[in-house]
């Protein structure tokens, strides 16, 4: 089996590929120059690609061998005339046949066509509290999009600096679902939480964890209601919170406060739980010390083979992997720009 | 015939080519002439509401005309990507 790591940057996509998810070989970098913000693959296999530029715009590409790409030529986002700009694809996601993409400025697009033609999800784009929506340092972003692998009718969105949305109806209505979440000062609004991390237990998927602005935290009843579960971390403030199905672990990257978004003391670690959240512990060997860079949310990823691989980027262009489900890491070849999407593909 | 020359950058949605010969008389014309052969690049020079990108000019052999549309295209129209901070 061969895995693919995409590694999508401020300056292009990097492909590193190994047979044994020990030894990795760096392909030709495509899109140099473009800022790489996502990943996906298809229900039928085809790969997509999203750009963003400072100068050009945002698009989405597609390919079948991750090396000749076509840009799609109607991509999600705004239409024509609309006075809310496209500035960047922050994630895509394949829920059963369909192909979802959450954008800034935000809004959730989907494709029934492999990511050929795209139309807009009116009831959240449109939402009765949309006036309140409020960006945050990242921008007013549609970055995560998780679903229940067992009713697809069922599925969760975050949104920054909104909070996480549920449909129960294939998306023809939308509530916000942020309860016990330290969030807004004045929850009257409805919105104004700060997700920045999501996942779910695709077994049992009224379990879900985020990670949030104000800390971390899970739910036990599909969103209704979240509880803080931080014993054993050193900090609480981050960005990805990524999940092994096979054994349950998560998996998170502590920085020291949303005020200073560094790794506590210098040392680059992940935290992990094996209790579903109810405590963390630092997460093997091989993370070095004195290292100042972080993980952005999209920059961290499990490839669910057996057992788990784990694998982030950082904002410094370093990769790091393990191929035990983070008992060992290994920095992985190669130095990149800012890092700031990863995926990875199994075949 | 004018020839429209765009950044090297944009060349990753054209298969490679940054140089084409469109039709039309105006830089409106040639514009539009070269999003119809390449209709990926409308969404790289203008924005949702038409307008140019703020960080995109267009210039001809007397100077920049991404804001006049109807002026002569001449000989070679160059799309550029601006020098926009350091």
């Amino acid at each position: 089996m061969t895995v693919t790591l995409a590694i999508g940057t401020s300056k292009g996509a990097f492909f590193l590929r190994s047979d044994d998810r020990h030894n990795w070989t760096l392909a030709e970098p495509a899109f140099p120059g473009w800022k790489v913000t996502a990943f996906n693959r298809t229900p039928s296999g085809e790969y997509l690609l999203a750009t963003a530029s400072n100068w050009f715009g945002a698009a989405l590409h597609r390919s079948t061998d991750l090396n000749e790409w076509e840009q799609v030529v109607t991509g999600p986002g705004w239409p024509e005339g609309s006075v809310r700009p496209l500035t960047q694809i922050w994630t895509l996601a394949s829920i059963g046949q369909r192909t979802y993409a959450g954008v800034d400025e935000a809004g959730l697009f989907v494709s029934d066509d492999d990511g050929e033609t795209w139309h807009s999800v009116e009831a959240l784009n449109e939402h009765a509290t949309r006036s309140s929506w409020e960006p945050g340092l990242g921008g007013l972003c549609a970055h995560h999009v998780v679903a229940d692998p067992g009713n697809p009718k069922r599925m969760w969105v975050g949104i920054s600096a909104v909070g996480v949305f549920r449909t129960d109806d294939g998306g023809r209505s939308w509530q916000p679902r942020n309860s016990g979440v330290t969030g807004p000062i004045d929850e009257s609004a409805g919105t104004g939480w700060c997700v920045h991390g999501l996942t779910l237990d695709p077994e049992h998927p009224e379990r879900l964890w985020r990670q949030e602005h104000t800390g971390v935290y899970r739910s036990a009843d599909a969103g209704d209601s979240w509880e803080r579960i931080e014993t054993g971390l050193p900090a609480s403030f981050g960005f990805p919170m990524v999940r092994d199905h096979r054994s349950g672990r998560l998996f998170i990257a502590p920085l020291r406060s949303d005020e200073f978004r560094l790794p506590v003391g210098g040392r680059l670690r992940i935290f992990r739980s094996d209790n579903q959240g109810d405590t963390w512990m630092e997460s093997g060997a091989g993370l070095p010390d004195q290292t100042y860079t972080t993980v952005l949310r999209g920059a961290m990823v499990a490839d669910q083979l057996n057992p788990g691989g784990v694998y982030f980027g950082t904002t410094g262009g370093a990769v790091y992997g393990s191929a035990d489900n983070g008992h060992a890491w290994d920095r992985l070849p190669g130095t990149f720009p800012r890092i700031m999407s990863l995926q990875v593909f199994a075949d | 015939m004018p020839q429209v020359v765009i950044p090297r950058v944009l060349s990753a949605v054209t298969s490679g080519r940054r140089v084409f010969d469109v039709g039309g008389e105006t830089v409106g014309d040639a514009v539009d002439t070269l999003i119809g052969q390449y209709p990926q690049l409308r969404v790289h020079l203008f924005d949702e509401q038409g307008r140019w990108r703020p960080h995109v000019r267009c210039f001809n052999a007397t100077g920049r005309v991404d804001t006049r549309m109807a002026d002569p295209a001449g000989d070679r129209l160059t799309i550029l990507q601006a020098v926009s901070g350091g």
